[in-house]
């Protein structure tokens, strides 16, 4: 997940509540014509502004260290059939263990000549901090596609899009997009792994153009490919903790001039899902025998990238990157194999056990004075949240005497220019350098809709060279926190984290909207 | 002693009559009270032949415009002198879709039929397990309240389908799952359900899946004791309806049934599941077996009364609606079983559904009480029961509309009057329970934003009732 992250409290709150609404898509602006007359629909309004296609608010989309930005989107809304919208993952919702699947037919999407028009966008983001952004994308899809099915592994027949032997739910598809974004504050701390904890910062302006193309060859594999033209500009500054006023080129490459960057690039996506459910043959009557069973979901998102950067008219900034992704997610949930009856459940921790599990499994307004009463039933699914296992690794090559510019190198820490989280508990941008790692994993269980608990642990590190990314510069960090979940998703997040050394730091994520 | 349900797996379909469905099957078993084919109606118009039934029915375009098939019409449809009570001559069907369709040789077509050859599944299965050729409709109506009756043996007392209020306020036997029994239901829909409307059921979202998922737990014996499936009634969000009411394909049904059956039958549980395929009511369609007329028994004269419909048509529910097809499906029912002993109706389903899972609970009211029960068609016990699976073939096209096909342009109908229904009821419903609707259901224009709006209203409860 994309991530922004700040230090705000103050806009914590609102930006979790705005956030919300980004993501719901129940509410109309027909909820503002009552909304001084209660709370309810004064809410679903707010909700509405920033989210009724196709044109609303939004809050998001400014890499951090930016401040708080509020824009407008006109957008066409996504369709899931896009190669380029990565698909709702499936989501195993508490107590209603049954999986939504999106709707990958084209029969919806609309037509541009002899093109699908799959989603369409223009932005404008403002900061509090006077950066600014606008952007505007396209996808089309060349029709030729038909409806077809086809017979899964589990020897069900399924739907598919038929292209000669393709049989996918995606189809092939190509992204336009441009954007323009002007951010005033980008943190630097010198680069390397042991870089002294003092912030400096610098403006960076870029205008960048790019166009790709996704091809679905099965369901859980696909190629991509695009090409990309950037310019980024670094304003000098004589600020006394810029950048420029306290670095020179020769430490810090990229700091004098900015070439334009012709990128193309190759990538290999795989995104498969399975479930794990074991057959069982359970009966009603079950009183013993194993209390569960499990109901897992296990969706593998990876992606491995190679990237050419071709500096126009200097060359010792062109560089060459491979770039590793990949996020495993696991739904836990349990299918329950015999029955409990109040009387079976004890009293003191056995009955907090025991009605804990039963709202895990969806069940409430048990009437626990009734020894006969059905606590748990037999089949009945419960969840117990969510583990996600990420990480993120960036090999780079470089010709002799060529380096690459610091604006491009990966960072870690916060969270970096493409909002992708890392150290929660150490500033954005912390560490910077040609080459990166860092693993995750993040575990969170709902409490109660929509909120839930987080438990998290993040390490990295960065290295001049990908052989120099060794355990001794490894940081590490661990928080606990509260997230924010809409139709199954994690949508924002606060915690405090401990690991930079100076006691718990306290932050907040939300997603990231484009 | 039959062998126990453990399992009992309801599909209902749309609109359709035995006779039109499996009347035919009757040449090949003549124990089926089918067709003989000599079987007639009055002509549209005077002095015009009389027209009888044939074995040509089509999967589409037979029946457009929809049949009439409110009481009113029933009660034209089954009494060609308008007088449906004691023993109706069934001849009015032609004449009474003449005044839909304005046109007398379409008007014919409602005596048209499937054969076993183009209906080759339902067909297959009711001859290689059991066929109840006495199973009625509960009311002499249209879908809602015969919908209404499979769930609560009444129709909170309506008897058209302009009925708003009476799926909010409907008791059913899902209220009887309650934590005194150890069992467990399940409703699996496409996202349309009066059931979502339902007043207790709005606040049981957990209870709602989505049908597909339903392979999946089906295979992996995860269907609690009593389930019910839902088709798709219209077209819409890359669903094809395949609920069988005309003038969708019938062979999208014919897939369903295919589907649910393989399903079921990798199924752990599947040697005591039963698999009833039911269809709601006979859509306006012929069938030539006069519906029962119902008298109260005056040992249930303690349990509450159905609530009786008010004018124009006043009805007090004692009189069942036109037959419909019944196919019983289960490894413990042997091949060419023709269930015709009781009359069965929908109220039948809660009666059953109550004493294999909620024996402790008390009859909603006296249709309940007083609807035979199918507890023990499960005949077959010990090394007897089948191990066999019965090989389907595909479903039968025969008209000629390929629904997917052209769907790169895609055009959505205009919604089906059920379908709006839906979405006028649950905006009923969401009102009644202080939620606000997704929207105004009458400025729906086409069948994908009425499916649309009703997983938008369905969103909302979930919502609502996650937050309690």
């Amino acid at each position: 997940m994309r991530l922004l992250r700040s230090r705000s409290r103050l806009c914590l709150l609102a930006a979790f509540a705005l956030f919300a609404a980004t993501l719901s898509s129940a509410q109309t602006y027909h909820d503002c014509k009552s909304f001084t007359e209660n709370l309810h629909d004064a809410i679903d309004c707010t909700e509405a502004l920033f989210s009724e296609a196709p044109l609303h608010l939004t809050f998001s989309s400014m890499p951090p260290g930016n401040g708080f930005a509020v824009g407008t989107v006109l957008e066409q809304n996504n369709h899931y059939v896009s190669p380029f919208v990565l698909p709702r993952p499936t989501v195993i919702v508490p107590g209603k263990a049954q999986p939504q699947q999106p709707d990958f037919s084209t029969k919806s999407v609309p037509s541009l000549g002899s093109l699908w028009s799959a989603d369409g966008r223009l932005a404008a983001v403002f900061s509090t901090n006077g950066s600014w952004l606008t952007t505007g994308s396209l996808t089309v899809m060349p029709k030729g596609y038909v409806p077809g099915h086809r017979t899964d592994h589990n020897g069900v027949e399924v739907d598919c899009n038929k292209l000669g032997p393709l049989c996918t739910r995606q189809v092939f598809g190509m992204h336009m997009e441009g954007t323009h974004r002007s951010l005033q504050t980008i943190s630097f701390y010198g680069t390397g792994p042991g870089s002294p904890p003092v912030k400096y910062t610098f403006h960076e302006n870029d205008t960048f153009g790019s166009f790709r193309a996704a091809l679905p060859v099965v369901d859980w594999l696909s190629l991509e490919s695009g090409f990309e033209y950037r310019q980024t500009d670094l304003p000098a500054s004589t600020a006394a903790n810029s950048v420029s006023a306290n670095f020179n080129p020769a430490t810090v490459p990229g700091l004098s001039s900015q070439p334009g960057f012709a990128h193309p690039y190759v990538a290999v996506r795989t995104g498969p899902t399975v479930y794990l459910s074991p057959k069982t043959d359970d009966h009603d009557d079950n009183h013993s025998g194993p209390l569960m069973k499990p109901y897992l979901l296990f969706t593998f998102r990876n992606g491995a990238e190679y990237h050419w950067y071709a500096a126009q008219g200097d060359s010792v900034s062109s560089f060459q990157q491979v770039v590793i992704d990949s996020d495993e997610n696991i739904q836990l949930a349990t299918r329950v194999r015999h029955y409990v009856q109040v009387g079976d459940t004890g009293h003191g921790l056995s009955r907090l056990f025991y009605s804990t599990l039963a709202r895990a499994c969806g069940d409430s307004g048990i009437d626990w004075s009734k020894p006969k009463d059905y606590v748990l039933k037999v089949r009945q699914p419960c969840r117990f949240g969510n583990l996600d296992l990420r990480s993120h690794i960036v090999a780079s090559r470089t010709g002799t005497n060529s380096a690459v510019p610091f604006y491009l190198q990966p960072t870690v820490g916060g969270s970096d220019i493409d909002s992708r989280p890392s150290l929660r508990a150490f500033p954005d941008y912390r560490f910077r350098a040609p080459d990166a790692l860092f693993v995750q994993t993040d575990y969170s269980v709902p409490i109660r809709d929509p909120l839930g608990l987080l438990v998290f642990y993040d390490a990295g590190t960065v290295g001049p060279t990908f052989s120099s990314l060794s355990f001794a510069h490894l940081r590490q960090d661990a928080g606990l926190g509260v997230t924010l979940s809409l139709q199954g998703h994690v949508a924002a997040q606060g915690y405090l984290a401990w690991g930079a050394g100076h006691g718990p730091t306290f932050g907040y994520n939300f997603t990231k909207f484009f | 002693m039959p062998t126990q349900v453990e399992r009992l797996v309801v599909l209902m379909l749309e609109n359709r009559s035995f006779d039109h469905m499996l009347g035919f099957m009757k040449q090949d078993n003549p124990t089926i009270n089918g067709l003989n084919g000599d079987e007639w109606n009055f002509p549209a118009e005077e002095g015009a032949p009389n027209v009888t039934v044939s074995q040509d029915a089509g999967d589409v375009e037979d029946l457009n415009p929809d049949p009439n098939h409110e009481f009113a019409h029933v009660t034209n449809q089954i009494s060609s002198t308008g007088d449906p009570v004691g023993n109706p001559d069934m001849k009015g069907f032609v004449r009474d879709y003449f005044t839909d369709c304005h046109d007398a040789t379409h008007a014919a077509k409602i005596m048209k039929c499937f054969t076993p050859e183009t209906l080759p599944i339902l067909s297959t299965l009711a001859k290689e397990y059991a066929v109840c050729d006495r199973w009625f409709s509960s009311v002499p109506g249209s879908t809602i309240p015969n919908r209404m009756f499979v769930h609560g043996a009444s129709s909170a007392g309506s008897l058209t389908q302009d009925v708003i209020a009476a799926p909010f306020a409907l008791h059913t036997i899902f209220e009887s799952f309650d934590a005194t029994t150890p069992h467990d239901f399940a409703i699996y829909t496409s996202g349309s359900s009066i059931l979502l409307a339902n007043r207790y059921l709005l606040q049981q979202q957990d209870k709602f899946h989505d049908y597909s998922n339903f392979v999946f737990d089906a295979v992996n014996g995860n269907l609690p004791a009593y389930t019910f499936i839902e088709p798709a009634y219209d077209d819409g969000d890359g669903l094809f309806a395949n609920s069988q009411h005309p003038d969708f394909p019938v062979d999208r049904g014919e897939a369903l049934i295919r589907e649910i059956y393989y399903a079921l039958t990798k199924n752990p549980d599947w040697k005591s599941t039963l698999f009833l395929i039911l269809y709601d009511e006979h859509g306006g369609i012929f069938d030539h077996v006069p519906p029962p007329v119902l008298t109260r028994n005056p040992i249930y004269n303690d349990l509450p009364d159905v609530k009786h419909s008010g004018p124009p048509d006043v009805f007090d529910f004692t009189r069942l609606g036109v037959r419909v097809p019944a196919v019983f499906v289960s490894p413990c029912i042997p091949p060419n079983t023709v269930l015709n002993t009781r009359d069965y109706e929908h109220s039948s389903v809660v009666a059953t559904v109550r004493k294999l899972f909620c024996p402790d609970s008390q009859p909603l009211n006296w249709r309940e009480a007083q609807a035979p029960t199918f507890d023990d068609v499960l005949t077959l016990t010990g090394d007897s029961i089948r191990n066999d699976v019965v090989e389907l073939p595909d479903p039968v096209v025969s008209a000629g509309i390929d629904v997917s096909a052209g769907a790169a342009e895609p055009v959505f109908r205009a919604p089906t009057d059920l379908s709006v229904l839906m979405a006028h009821t649950m905006e009923f419903s969401l009102e009644q329970r202080g939620l606000e609707p997704p929207g105004d259901f009458r400025t729906l224009t086409n069948s994908a934003e009425v499916v649309a709006y009703l997983q938008k209203a369905q969103q909302i409860s979930k919502a609502a009732a996650g937050a309690q």
